[in-house]
């Protein structure tokens, strides 16, 4: 049975595909799917005058030019193609392992974190890095990725004051998610450390390091690692495939 | 030595935009752009560029700009005074709204506060040669992308401009610019109208909001009568995307109206989206300003792109030649019958360049 697809209206060149009735991982398939023949038939020179596709958690928001694209028509098309059944997934999401130094320096919220969890620093670090992330979606700001699930004991309400500013690099924790900051920015996430790894480049084909649909795993660096890896990184000595791993 | 314009004063909130960046909302990127795209537009027609050229857009307070290397021709595209100094004869010319106005080396414009509307463009003939990033010249400061090194522009900055940069021809004006302020909002209801009672729906078209001083290119929060969401939907969403324009309405029932450099997703329900036809107006409202909203259908809200379409032609269609300060726009005055009965205007569609261009001070 296929599941039902509702079309929101987002202004007059926007809507949103959302699977109100999923939820998790199933939800993150059906919108990938969705997003997946889309692009399709897109490439095939269907659809045209979609100028972008926003994934979230069980949503795919469709932005359409409204000089080249009939919205009607996209609508219609959208929804006979997620109605088709069949086809699985054409290609899978990435896995990544990346480095996170975890000290107070970098994460300055490791302290309270592990007394409001009722855990000691290390046993913290083992948890979060103990864990495969899914990228759930990018957003908040360019590269920024919202990971799930992190695990029962580490799981806090944000913190009541934001912070005004966030170091770029900051791995953070809220609720049952994980995130790293790719720009220093204000954020009312709890800071447990700073992960080298650049998110985001313009100039990279896929600017975004992570994508929807990529698995991610922390793995605990010291602050000599910290500074070797940063400084490999600013002169490009080390591609961004090193982090990338075959098996979860 | 490339022409280039330096900053003097950045006057405020002064950055290089674009018509934006649109196709990466997937990776988090904002759209950006000129938060006025049609004074963008018309301020690229009165120095002869593309539509979306990228100028330099301002907010209620404009810029002092000094040309170096070569000659710039400028447009200033919003209800705005300015001053021409010329740095060969120490003169100080006033430069009227909606005009252009050419800066010898040396040259400096000085662009005072704005005064209807809030946001303010100089387009620059020829345009910038700064490379686009991710499809776009467009400024978005908060991850370092497009402008000048990705940032606000400030004092000392210097904007290379395209050395081929033309600035023969007579000046131009725009007589007739389209008028900037704001007081209703044409929307489409959704994607959450379902979170609200048909009361709170109500509520939310009949009232009168108040922009507060949280306005800038993120977005518009409003003040008035709250709009509260039905308790068993709440104010959290599952995060969705966003666009510019949508209407998130938080826990407090202040409505916020996203704008240009908005993220990208986010978990506030949305009681309606301004559509297209509108989304300039963002850029004209200040702190202050009253503002109501009307909802309006799909098919509306296409008529009102043409509506707007022909606005914009109609303004493009007093674009007319300029003869420096002081001088009288005759052609101006005959077309809006100031001048009737003395001569034929239409058997006289453009005074001869020659003749009429010698610019009286410098």
């Amino acid at each position: 049975m296929p599941t039902t697809m509702r079309i929101l209206p987002l202004g007059d060149t926007a809507f949103t595909a959302e699977f109100p009735d999923l939820r998790g991982a199933e939800s993150a398939r059906r919108v990938r799917q969705l997003r997946e023949r889309i692009e399709q038939a897109r490439d095939a020179g269907q659809l045209q005058g979609i100028i972008d596709l926003i994934s979230a958690v069980r949503s795919l928001t469709v932005c359409i030019d409204p000089d080249t694209a009939d919205y009607a028509h996209i609508q219609a098309s959208i929804e006979q193609l997620a109605q088709t059944s069949g086809t699985a997934l054409a290609a899978s999401g990435q896995t990544w392992t990346l480095p996170v130094c975890y000290t107070e320096a970098f994460g300055a919220d490791l302290p309270q974190v592990a007394q409001a969890a009722n855990l000691s620093v290390d046993a913290l670090i083992a948890l979060h890095s103990g864990q495969v992330y899914d990228v759930l979606l990018i957003g908040f700001l360019p590269g920024f990725p919202f990971m799930a699930q992190v695990p029962e004991p580490l799981r806090l309400p944000r913190r009541e004051t934001p912070r005004l500013q966030v170091p770029a690099g900051s791995v953070a924790i809220a609720n049952e998610q994980t995130a790293i900051y790719p720009w220093q920015s204000p954020g009312g996430w709890h800071l447990i450390g700073r992960c080298p790894v650049p998110l985001f480049d313009a100039h990279r084909e896929r600017p975004s390091l992570l994508a929807p649909g990529d698995q991610v795993r922390f793995r605990a660096i010291d602050d000599t690692e910290f500074a070797q890896l940063e400084r490999a990184l600013a002169k490009a000595d080390v591609p961004l495939s090193a982090f990338q791993t075959d098996v979860p | 030595m490339t022409t280039t314009l330096k900053i003097i004063a950045p006057g405020m909130l002064c950055s290089l935009q674009d018509q934006g960046r649109a196709g990466y909302g997937q990776f988090g990127v904002p759209r950006s752009g000129a938060t006025d795209p049609v004074a963008l537009r018309l301020g690229n027609a009165l120095v002869g560029n593309a539509p979306f050229e990228a100028g330099i857009e301002f907010r209620m307070v404009g810029p002092t700009l000094q040309a170096q290397g070569g000659a710039v021709r400028v447009g200033l595209a919003c209800q705005a005074r300015a001053e021409h100094s010329c740095a060969q004869t120490q003169a100080v010319t006033p430069v009227s709204a909606w005009q252009s106005i050419t800066l010898q080396p040396g040259d400096t414009l000085k662009v005072s506060s704005v005064s209807r509307g809030a946001t303010g463009y100089l387009t620059l003939a020829g345009g910038i040669a700064c490379e686009p990033v991710l499809g776009g010249i467009s400024t978005y400061a908060r991850a370092n992308l497009g402008g000048l090194h990705g940032q606000w522009l400030k004092a000392n900055d210097v904007i290379p401009l395209r050395s081929d940069a033309p600035a023969h021809g007579c000046e131009k004006i725009i007589a007739a610019p389209p008028d900037a302020s704001v007081t209703q909002l044409s929307v489409i209801l959704g994607p959450q109208a379902d979170f609200f009672s048909t009361s709170a729906r109500e509520k939310f078209l009949a009232s009168t909001f108040i922009a507060s001083t949280q306005t800038d290119r993120m977005g518009i929060r409003l003040q008035g009568d709250p709009i509260h969401a039905l308790p068993d939907k709440g104010n959290d969403l599952i995060s969705e995307g966003l666009v510019p324009g949508a209407i998130q309405i938080p826990g407090d029932g202040q409505p916020i109206v996203l704008g240009v450099d908005c993220q990208t997703v986010g978990g506030y329900p949305k009681i309606a989206t301004v559509i297209s036809a509108d989304l300039h107006k963002l850029g004209q409202i200040q702190p202050g300003d009253t503002l109501r909203f009307k909802a309006v259908t799909l098919a509306e809200a296409q008529q009102q792109r043409q509506a707007l379409e022909r606005r914009i032609a109609e303004a493009l269609s007093t674009l007319y030649d300029h003869y420096g300060a002081g001088a009288m726009n005759l052609k101006a005055l005959y077309e809006s019958n100031l001048i009737d009965g003395v001569v034929n205007a239409t058997s006289d569609p453009t005074p001869n360049e020659t003749e009429s261009c010698k610019k009286p001070s410098t």
